[in-house]
Formats: structure tokens, C-alpha cells, sequence
């Protein structure tokens, strides 16, 4: 059985800074360049959306327009109050934001939260419906990056760990 | 019984039935649990009646929401990491099938068989039972065809998640079927051997926190009547093929109780017990069931959690039915879960025993090293499903309002619309049972291995390659969640 000792807990403990301050100094280091606005028209069918994925950066702007080619979908964007509805063949569709419903051409968002956020159909549009989604990922990735780095380090520091560390002694 | 003991014996946990007389009362109670069973069967039965007639929409059917995003969710993320097969005790697939076993509900068919002659039924240890009670065939006394019956299942999983009518033919089929085996084979054959769940639960119950388990060794070496075995006034000899005063696995243990009921002495009981406790797999059919496992969370969390649409669209079969794509996706599925996984975990044994000079043999360090799936599947497998319960678990409430699509409004949610729940904490909870997973099975490989080699560095080399792939599977898994 694996008790942690002290010591362990202090490896832990120094790893789990030292992989933090990485992960800040990596991911602010990206972050030289000004805000970027991203014009992009979403175009949805049963059961994905084009693009799949929308890179962007924090701060960063993004003015969407929005297309079905079959029928009626809907744009539910994780963590940002946003859901649109979209008419197949027809270039307004129906945005609710903040409690209120309208219709627009396009819909403008800054991108103040970095992370990655999937938006989803919300109109039932047939058997796959649930799982037709896409991603917008909003760089600096901090999660990825913190996450890849602990991973790593459980391998690395494990099997050091289960190397170096003195044979226990007692039954087994 | 096992060369090795899976849990030490010594940290058997904390005895729940003695620490909560209450707990003990109910458990001892013959109307538990199939008092929480029988309720469950007629709320089957109705859901999938109703989804036979009504609605074709899946996430507006009762039967579809109930068994795929709410049923799955409990079992998956709750009953199975801290009940083990707790669900197994509820479930209401061998319900029917006890009663043409039994002819009776709660009560126990109890005789000595030295004065029970002639009378209609069969004696088995010292209770009666009806229909054929066959042996179940030694060849297939294994998860072969529960891993065959799964992957089976998965193949089609789109038409079973989306289709009202193709979830009411399996669930109704399982109960057909599992009548059928209890009226040929004796006690619950269906469940060690043929329920594609059970599999599974099986495996991942070696993490659970919940374990059924002897109090004290010494009562049962003294004791004579092996009531829970053969049965008693109390209780069933155990309707799980089992010897339950010598378990010490979880896997083929159904949580029906019988043996806390049948013991004259009171010596059974249910420990609650540290996480990832057992850890040794016993065959190739255990290993498979852990390498398929993962190969199926990787599968459906790229199909169903990614963007990509041909991919939907392949695996759509019961809509798109483009049959070349769907053939190209099952060929794909099938060779990932029993080729590619399969043989990247004994290459990495076979490599590791390799590195480490261990003399052991090829099976027993592929064994031991796919004793690292276990945790790491189970946590996947939970990962895997929380978006099903953050994003899309609304349809809940409005699906059990309204099961049949027919305007109903039970529990006034009917009209409720898809409103997910915190949605984007998804990649955040992701990546935590992600790195659980990895950390528990990184631990639980090592120690297996470093009871087959011996020492804890010649375990470790041996244990290096595979530990790299479960890490590679990690990175890959948490690209997929969080990046
Ligand atoms: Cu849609």
C-alpha cells in the first residue's frame, strides 16, 4: 500500500509549482500580438459545423455570420450567453442574448475568458442532434498545457519515484 | 483461493453493517433489494412500451434519455466507483427470470436434501429451484462473450442512443433473454456470462469503494453448513456462482445480498474500502474486456465529443445508412479494440519484461500490466460521460415529463427547453479524471507487476513501456477534452 510520506508530499507540492510557473511563463509568452478580429461564417448541417474548430486568442473579436444548409440548427456557445437560431437558406437568424431575441446578420463577441468553449446545436434536428457540436479554443490554453505537464510528470516522477525510493519492508 | 490475494486483508475498510444496525436491518430485510428491482421493471417495461408507440425522437423519449444520459450517468459516474455492481442487486433484466427459478418472490426454498425426494424442481445445495438449472457450458465460463456481446452492442451504439424503438428491443430483448437463460441454465448464468453490462461492471467494480466480503475468516473455517453456498432458510445459496465466504474479488459479486441473509452467523458483510483496491486480472478475457474498454472510451470520445462530422456521420447508420462509411468506421472500431490496443499492451509487456530480464512469463506480465486499465478505464469511461449530464442533462426532466412524446406534463417540465447546466466546466472536470485515471492505474500496474517480479525496480522497468502508453493515451484523451 502507498502511504504518502512527507517527502512525497513535497516533491508533489515543489512539482506542482514548478509545473505551474511553466505553464504561466509558456502560455503568457504568446501573447505579444494586439487583438485580432476574426470574421467567420458558420455554416451548420446534420450534424457538425464548418468550421469545426475556431482558434482564437484572448481578446480577441469575433464577428459571426451564420448558414444552414439543411434545416433549422442552432449555435449554443458554452459560457458566453449566446444561442442562435439558423433558418436553413437565409442569412438573419435569431440571436438571444442577455434574455432578449432578434434578429441579425451577424453576431459580435469579444473573447474576454481564455479556455475552450464547444458550441452546440441546440435546435433538435434529428437523431445525432445531441452530439452535433464544434470548439472554440481561446488561447493561452492554460488547462492543456497544466494538464500535458502533470500527466508527464506522474509517468516521470512515478517510475523515478518507484526506482529510487527504499524497498518496504513487511509481508505482502 | 487466488495465489495472490487481490486485496490485503488486512485493510479490508470499515465493516458497514456493524457500524450501521440500521443498514444491517434492511439488508437482512428478503424484500431487499428486489423491493427497489420490481419498480424498476415496471418503469422498463412502461418506457419501453411507450417507445415502441411513441415518439421516434431520442432525447424527447423517456426511454431513451432515462437509459442513456440519466441511467448511464449513475451507473458510470456514482454506483459503479462507490456501490461496485450495487446496480446489479437493482437491476430489472433477471427479475422475471429469478420468479421462474424461484416461483416465488421473496420467500427462500429451503429443504433437506435428505428428506426432499420426488417433489417437482431440482435441489441445489439445499434449495429448489425450477426449469432445467444447467451448467453453463466450462468453455464459455468466462467475459469471451460478454466482450463479444459489447462490442457488439457498440458497433451499433448510434442507433441504440438515438433510436427510441432500437433501445426498447434491446432493453425488452435483455429481459426476454434472461428469462429464457434462467428457465435453461441454473441461477444467474445470464448475468456472469452473457450480459453484455455486466462485463464491464465487473471489471471497474475492483475500484469500487464497496466490497461484499467475510467479517472473519475463522468463523467461516469452522463453519459446517456453507449456508452461503447452499443455501438456507435466510437466504439463496449464491445465485452468482460465487462462494462468498471466500471472495476476495469484486468482479463476479452481483450485490444481491443473499449471503448476508442466508449466513447463520452473521458473518457477511459489506465493507466500504479505499478506492482502486484490487488489482489482479485473472485471464486474457479480464484484459481484453480493460483494452476494448479504453479503446471504446478513445472511439466514442472522438466520435461523439468531436467536431467531426463525417465521422457522426459514418457511425449513423440507423439514419444516413451509407454503409460503405458505417462498414469503414465498425471495420476501424473493431480492429482499434481488439487489434491496436490489444497488441500496443502486450508489445509494452512484452518489451518491459524485456528491459527488467524478469523471469515471468508473456501473459502474466500482460496481466499484470493491463491491471493499470482498470482505474484508468473507469475514470475515462466518467470522463467521457460528463458532458452527457453538463450539456445535455435538461432533456431529463423534459423527457420524463412528457416519456411518449404525447403532450403529457408529469412533472411540469415538459416544456422546459434544452438549457445545459454549466456546460463549460466540462473540459476542467475532463481533465481531472483524465489525470486520476492515469495516476490510480500508473500505481495499480506497478504494484501488480511488482507482486509478479518482486522487487519494486525490476517492476518498475517491466512496468515502463506500458506506463508510456497510458500516458501517450492520456495525452491523447486530454488533446481531446481540454485542447
Ligand atoms: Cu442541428
Amino acid at each position: 500500500m502507498l502511504r504518502f510520506s512527507l517527502g512525497s508530499i513535497v516533491t508533489l507540492a515543489a512539482l506542482a509549482a514548478v509545473s505551474g510557473g511553466l505553464v504561466w511563463a509558456v502560455s503568457s509568452t504568446g501573447a505579444v500580438r494586439g487583438p485580432v478580429e476574426h470574421e467567420i461564417r458558420v455554416v451548420a448541417r446534420s450534424y457538425a459545423f464548418e468550421p469545426p474548430v475556431i482558434r482564437a486568442r484572448r481578446g480577441d473579436s469575433l464577428r459571426l455570420r451564420f448558414a444552414s444548409t439543411d434545416v433549422v440548427h442552432g449555435f449554443y456557445l458554452e459560457g458566453h450567453d449566446l444561442d442562435v437560431t439558423i433558418p436553413p437558406l437565409s442569412r438573419r437568424a435569431l440571436v438571444t442574448r442577455g434574455g432578449r431575441t432578434e434578429a441579425a446578420e451577424e453576431v459580435a463577441l469579444v473573447l474576454e475568458r481564455s479556455g475552450k468553449f464547444r458550441f452546440r446545436c441546440s435546435k433538435t434536428c434529428g437523431a445525432m442532434h445531441p452530439f452535433m457540436q464544434g470548439e472554440l479554443i481561446v488561447g493561452p490554453n492554460r488547462l492543456l498545457l497544466a494538464s500535458t505537464i502533470l500527466s508527464g510528470a506522474l509517468l516521470v516522477i512515478g517510475l523515478a519515484w518507484a526506482f529510487i525510493a527504499p524497498e518496504r519492508k513487511g509481508p505482502r | 483461493m487466488s495465489a495472490h490475494p487481490a486485496t490485503d486483508r488486512a485493510s479490508r475498510g470499515l465493516d458497514l453493517l456493524t457500524r450501521f444496525p440500521r443498514l444491517r436491518w434492511l439488508v437482512r430485510r428478503r424484500w431487499f433489494p428486489l423491493a427497489l428491482a420490481l419498480p424498476l421493471l415496471v418503469l422498463a417495461v412502461l418506457l419501453s412500451a411507450g417507445a415502441l408507440v411513441g415518439t421516434p425522437v431520442g432525447s424527447r423519449s423517456g426511454l431513451v434519455v432515462g437509459v442513456w444520459i440519466l441511467w448511464w450517468f449513475l451507473l458510470i459516474a456514482v454506483l459503479l466507483p462507490f456501490g461496485a455492481r450495487a446496480w446489479c442487486g437493482v437491476c430489472p433484466v433477471p427479475v422475471i427470470g429469478d420468479w421462474v427459478q424461484r416461483r416465488r418472490l421473496t420467500s427462500v426454498a429451503d429443504e433437506d436434501p435428505r428428506v426432499a425426494k420426488g417433489a417437482p424442481g431440482k435441489l441445489v445445495g439445499r434449495n429448489r429451484y425450477f426449469g432445467l438449472a444447467w451448467r453453463w457450458p466450462r468453455a464459455l465460463s468466462n467475459l469471451w462473450l460478454q466482450n463479444l456481446g459489447f462490442m457488439l452492442l457498440a458497433t451499433f451504439s448510434v442507433v441504440l442512443l438515438t433510436s427510441p424503438l432500437a433501445s426498447a428491443v434491446a432493453v425488452l430483448g435483455m429481459v426476454l433473454a434472461a428469462t429464457g437463460i434462467a428457465w435453461t441454465f441454473r441461477q444467474r448464468t445470464f448475468c456472469r456470462f452473457l450480459c453484455p453490462v455486466g462485463g464491464f461492471l465487473g471489471l471497474y467494480s475492483m475500484s469500487s469503494t464497496l466490497a461484499v466480503r467475510s467479517r472473519d475468516e475463522s468463523v467461516c473455517a469452522g463453519c459446517r453448513d456453507k449456508s452461503c453456498l447452499a443455501g438456507s432458510a435466510g437466504g439463496w445459496g449464491c445465485p452468482w456462482l460465487q462462494y462468498p465466504s471466500r471472495l476476495d474479488r469484486n468482479n463476479a459479486c452481483g450485490f444481491c445480498l443473499e449471503c448476508v441473509k442466508s449466513c447463520p452467523h452473521g458473518n457477511m458483510t459489506v465493507f466500504l474500502r479505499r478506492p482502486f483496491a484490487e488489482r489482479h486480472l485473472l485471464g486474457w478475457d479480464e484484459a481484453f474486456k480493460a483494452y476494448l474498454m479504453v479503446a471504446l472510451a478513445i472511439a466514442y470520445s472522438v466520435t461523439y465529443l468531436g467536431p467531426w462530422g463525417e465521422l457522426k456521420a459514418a457511425a449513423n447508420i440507423g439514419e444516413a445508412s451509407d454503409w460503405r462509411a458505417f462498414g469503414l468506421y465498425a471495420t476501424g472500431l473493431w480492429a482499434l479494440a481488439l487489434g491496436v490496443v490489444p497488441g500496443a499492451f502486450v508489445a509494452a509487456a512484452w518489451s518491459g519484461r524485456r528491459l527488467a530480464r524478469a523471469r515471468v512469463g508473456l501473459r502474466d506480465a500482460a496481466l499484470a500490466s493491463a491491471s493499470a486499465l482498470v482505474p484508468f478505464g473507469l475514470l475515462v469511461w466518467i470522463a467521457f460521460s460528463v458532458p452527457l449530464i453538463l450539456a445535455n442533462g435538461s432533456y431529463v426532466l423534459s423527457a420524463m415529463s412528457d416519456p411518449f412524446g404525447w403532450g403529457w406534463d408529469l412533472f411540469g417540465g415538459a416544456d422546459v427547453p434544452w438549457s445545459p447546466l454549466r456546460p463549460h466546466w466540462t473540459p476542467w472536470l475532463q481533465a481531472g479524471f483524465v489525470l486520476v485515471g492515469q495516476g490510480a492505474g500508473l500505481r495499480s500496474g506497478w504494484l501488480t507487476l511488482r507482486d509478479l517480479v518482486g522487487d519494486r525496480r525490476g517492476a518498475a522497468i517491466a512496468f515502463a513501456p506500458s506506463a508510456l502508453l497510458v500516458t501517450v493515451i492520456a495525452h491523447l484523451l486530454l488533446l481531446l477534452y481540454a485542447g
